[in-house]
């Protein structure tokens, strides 16, 4: 169905005519420069075509122009009225194949030329004048050209509103020449398997696919097979013959993907090395938000985004559907890419309605939700708690991110994967932050729900000194443990933190009798009254306890850090509450 | 083409198994499942229990008991096929190729999204092309053969990895738990084969294996729409009826 809600997607955009998407025949392309002609051919400028985007970064612009992506491969292939500066002036900013370069321009001024009387146009013949006089040797004293080496370039004539490939009479050329070209040539006929209809099939899917973070610059292919893995074909057929698909239903899909994929649209966001892209059926401001919602920015310069945010993702985790978003039941589309050299596959896609997305972003949210500090961020973003898995990002799994974007949009247990990870980490560097603790909650809750590891009740949000799993109450007691050592030695370096949260979470009966004695002696350095107040603090848990175990399960590990987190959380909210340890004891 | 009137050819089989990947066509290299099984899966899974040159397969309907559950796997694939022509002119007695295929030398990583958990009850029907036996004898095998575990191979859900289990179902058949209407869009239905002449040799895909005619092979697809988790398949020969023309 991916290709289907494509073709729908661009269907939907091609009604619209505020959308400007590329009709048949022509495709976006990123524009660095314009070559600006008299009308006697004669150079008049090359300008920089690039715009500053928000950040006041300089970017090529997007424009529509004739044709579809450049030809990929060493053969000289020039495009028409727009192509780099290699093929369009015959020079390249260190070249290194001076050769190629020449031939290149020389390929590309012959296009032109050729086709000279057919278009007739005088707006295209001054074009063809500024190619036959044009020199390469002159163009490194344009700036624009040995600054801006990457992108294509367009042309225009001197005081013209619009570009040389925008005339009336060139398109009109362009179209026909491409209807001629395409009943022409031997395209076999066959059933699509987008729309159904029989007719010609297209052998590439044009354009390519360009965006998907880590892609190839040129462009990948969604749907392809290329010619050295023959273990996919069939019957003898090559290329797009094994997947027939017609060729306007093919350059409509990769279009409307190539739009959702394009950053300026904001339709798409990054998770790992996973490029998602999401859209409704129907046009709804639900689209402009999912990217914030799912991945809501916490830096500080985003302030008025985050701060328009917040109340819808506070309406969504109070289970109301935002009105504004329109309509609940509108079909909703979720596509996950995966770079793959040449290709792009498909790590992941789902459909649902609008209303049962937000419904699942609920329930993921409030498997999250912990007590927490004054600073964390309540919505952790997907990027974050994949993070918290791994030292780099570059060690998180690839299959993760599409495997934990399932979880969410499904509802279904996050992977065991995930758990075991966030879990390895904890281990490794001994810090439970709000993101850990909150994903470990949502694992242990998610999987209950689901029969895995079933807990007794759900885990709450903040400390429950009543619950039976004695792993919780160990990490209770290891971290009142720890709050007295630092009471008693203030300042320490290596807290028992730091040197046996590890073996007290998985294996708590080589360690905590340790910790105990130690905990007389941390006990015997503090005042009185302070004293009794860890001492009584520490026998409330204690006596919930049974023994130590010899070892922790996975599951029970998970809870230990929970119990420890929850504590911790405690004491801090307790002192801000009530000042001082000795007005505690006093009351 | 048969004279079966009054005999009994329709068959229920409940087929499942943990995984399955039911390939879409245009996703053939990364894999990626249709939601549920083909047609020409099930008549997959009909022949590797039992298949004869006079029956003719035709599944009529797919009952799905299961929400469509995927997940990813990578895999290592070979990244050819063996050559048929070398096996051909070994079998002629000019060796002339290498004959196998080493996986170790020829593979390739490749992301698969596939299914999980699959239950399904194929309702299928046979055609014999040869009425010379009585329709109750294929149907007898068919049926003591699901019964009893036997097949000819093992059957699967999609790809050889993926095996699955059957069971022969009598009586009617039970209602799925899902309910409401799907539309799954275009499926693959089937191949059909068109003979070629003679002098059309250069279009052809494949050759007939027991006559060596050539012959045009042509994906046919359908559109799946699952009512309360039942999809009619339309008969091969209409898939595309209300397309064309």
């Amino acid at each position: 169905m991916i290709l289907q809600a494509l073709n729908a997607y661009y269907e939907r955009l091609a009604a619209d005519p505020e959308s400007d998407v590329a009709p048949y025949g022509y495709s976006r392309q990123q524009i660095a420069f314009v070559v600006v002609v008299n009308a006697d051919g004669s150079l008049h400028e090359i300008q920089d075509a690039r715009v500053e985007d928000g950040k006041g970064k300089l970017r090529n612009q997007s424009l529509i122009v004739l044709g579809n992506s450049k030809p990929t491969g060493s053969g000289i292939n020039p495009c028409f009225l727009w192509d780099n500066t290699a093929y369009a002036l015959g020079y390249k900013a260190k070249d290194e194949k001076p050769e190629r370069t020449r031939k290149a321009f020389e390929a590309f001024r012959k296009r032109h030329l050729d086709a000279e009387a057919e278009v007739d146009d005088p707006e295209f013949g001054a074009v063809c004048r500024f190619l036959e006089s044009w020199s390469p040797d002159g163009a490194e004293s344009h700036p624009t050209l040995t600054d801006a080496p990457t992108g294509f370039g367009v042309f225009k004539l001197r005081g013209a509103t619009h570009f040389v490939h925008e005339q009336a009479s060139v398109k009109a050329w362009w179209e026909a020449m491409a209807t001629d070209s395409a009943s022409t040539e031997e395209a076999s006929e066959s059933q699509c398997l987008v729309t159904g209809l029989v007719g010609p099939i297209a052998r590439l899917h044009e354009p390519k696919i360009k965006g998907v973070w880590g892609g190839q610059p040129a462009g990948a292919l969604l749907c392809s097979v290329d010619t050295a893995f023959t273990a996919a074909t069939s019957y003898g057929k090559s290329q797009g013959g094994n997947f027939p698909v017609g060729e306007t239903p093919a350059f409509q899909y990769c279009t409307a993907l190539n739009r959702l994929l394009d950053r300026a649209n904001n339709r798409r966001l990054s998770v790992g090395d996973t490029s998602v892209v999401f859209w409704t059926a129907k046009p709804s401001p639900a689209e402009a938000w999912i990217a914030e919602l799912f991945n809501p920015s916490t830096k500080a310069e985003d302030e008025t985004t985050l701060s328009k945010v917040r109340p819808l993702l506070d309406a969504i985790a109070r289970g109301s559907f935002p009105p504004e978003f329109d309509d609940p039941n509108s079909p909703f589309y979720v596509l996950g890419l995966a770079p793959n050299a040449a290709r792009v596959s498909v790590r992941f896609w789902r459909e649902c309605t609008l209303g049962d997305f937000l419904d699942k972003l609920r329930q993921h949210y409030a498997d999250l939700e912990i007590v927490r500090g004054p600073n964390d961020f309540p919505y952790p973003a997907l990027w974050r708690l994949l993070a918290e898995t791994a030292r780099e990002s570059k060690d998180i799994p690839d299959l993760l991110e599409g495997a934990m974007l399932r979880a969410i949009l499904t509802g279904q247990p996050y992977p065991q994967m995930f758990y075991a990870a966030l879990l390895r980490r904890i281990q490794a560097d001994r810090e439970v932050r709000f993101v850990r603790a909150a994903a470990i909650k949502a694992c242990l809750n998610r999987n209950s729900r689901f029969g895995i590891n079933p807990l007794e009740e759900e885990l709450p949000m903040a400390l429950d000194q009543e619950r039976p799993e004695s792993a919780y109450q160990l990490g209770r007691l290891f971290a009142e443990l720890e709050k007295t050592q630092e009471d008693a030695l203030p300042g320490i370096n290596d807290t028992i933190k730091d040197r046996y949260f590890g073996a007290a979470s998985s294996t708590p009966a080589s360690v905590f009798p340790r910790l105990i004695r130690m905990n007389q002696h941390h006990l015997g350095k503090l005042e009185r009254g302070n004293r009794t107040y860890h001492e009584r603090r520490i026998q409330e848990i204690a006596g919930r306890i049974d023994g130590f175990d010899s070892h922790l399960s996975m599951p029970n590990q998970g809870l230990f850090a929970i119990g420890y987190y929850h504590q911790r959380q405690d004491i801090f909210t307790k002192k801000a509450a009530a000042e001082a340890p000795d007005t505690v004891e006093a009351s | 083409m048969t004279a079966y009137q009054g005999q009994r050819s329709h068959i229920s089989l409940r087929i499942w198994g943990d995984y399955a990947c039911f390939t879409r066509p245009e996703a053939k290299v990364e894999r990626l499942s249709y939601d549920v099984i083909t047609p020409s899966a099930a008549r997959g899974v009909l022949e590797a229990l039992y298949w004869k040159p006079e029956v003719r397969w035709v599944v009529e309907r797919i009952h799905v008991y299961r929400e469509p559950r995927f997940t990813n796997l990578r895999r290592n694939e070979v990244a050819s096929k063996a050559s048929a022509a070398n096996a051909k002119q070994a079998m002629n007695g000019t060796p002339a190729g290498t004959l196998a295929l080493y996986a170790d030398e020829d593979r390739q990583q490749r992301a698969a999204t596939i299914l999980t958990g699959v239950e399904y009850i194929i309702g299928a029907r046979f055609e014999v092309l040869d009425d010379s036996e009585p329709v109750a004898k294929h149907y007898n095998m068919f049926k003591r053969r699901a019964e009893r575990g036997q097949c000819f191979h093992r059957p699967y859900l999609g790809t050889r990895e993926f095996a699955c289990d059957f069971a022969w179902v009598e009586g009617p058949i039970p209602a799925s738990p899902l309910t409401g209407e799907r539309d799954l869009g275009w499926m693959l239905h089937d191949l059909v084969f068109t003979p070629l002449d003679k002098n059309q040799e250069k279009l052809a895909d494949t050759l007939c294996a027991h006559t060596g005619r050539p012959l045009k092979a042509e994906p046919r697809f359908f559109r799946a729409q699952m009512h309360d988790g039942v999809i009619e398949v339309p008969p091969l020969q209409h898939a595309t009826a209300e397309s064309v023309g």
